[in-house]
């Protein structure tokens, strides 16, 4: 009985793969007060994905 | 590196962590960690929010103080205390594992969460020293990866 209950609690998963919406809901949430979301190392990550994003639509 | 403690969280499950606090001042020296224990309900919004977005590990007891760490910045860890036996089903007790907020926690992908049981349940208590050893080497893992992303990142 015990053992079906702990299995069953866990049968269903709500938020799998969610995790980019619940960061971006992270830095909204931050920048509507007014504080800085997003650290330097993102940053440079979003930048990488932008110089890229660039670059791909630069050669058509 | 700062490691926040959320200090009495909520009346039932609410924890001092005093024990934990006194273990890790003893083993790390000052200037390697600052360590803030406090209780959230003092502070505003934007303080809780700020102090957790500067945290490299945030502490707390699992329920709705928990939730503060989904403001913790990427690479970090969030701690979360659990009641193993605390499980409810229909309003009665069940004797199973109270990982509140579970399915929302464990999916913040820019986290890494641990769940830490209470030892309600067992012969063995929280604060015995091979939990606590544990707890002192899981704490310093933890710091030696967010140093790692840290300094891959900036």
């Amino acid at each position: 009985m015990l053992t079906q209950q702990r299995f069953s609690d866990y049968d269903i998963v709500h938020n799998g793969g969610r995790g980019a919406l619940m960061y971006d809901f992270r830095n909204f949430m931050m920048e509507n007060i007014g504080l800085n979301a997003r650290s330097a190392g993102m940053i440079v990550i979003y930048d990488l994905i932008l110089r890229i994003c660039a670059s791909y639509s630069s050669t058509f | 590196m700062k490691i926040t403690f959320s200090t009495y969280s909520s009346q039932g499950r609410g924890q001092s962590f005093q024990q934990e606090i006194d273990a890790l001042k003893s083993y790390f020296g000052e200037e390697e960690i600052e360590i803030n224990a406090l209780k959230m309900e003092t502070l505003t919004l934007e303080e809780q929010v700020k102090l957790a977005s500067e945290s490299s590990i945030f502490v707390t007891a699992s329920g709705g103080g928990s939730v503060t760490g989904i403001f913790l910045p990427p690479g970090s860890s969030l701690f979360v205390y659990y009641d193993d036996v605390g499980g409810l089903a229909g309003g009665r007790k069940t004797g199973t594992p109270a990982m509140l907020d579970f399915d929302l926690l464990n999916n913040l992908s820019y986290i890494r969460v641990h769940w830490l049981p209470l030892f309600r349940g067992r012969s063995h208590h929280r604060t015995s020293p091979n939990v606590t050893s544990a707890f002192i080497h899981l704490v310093e893992h933890e710091l030696k990866l967010v140093r790692e992303y840290n300094s891959n990142n900036n």
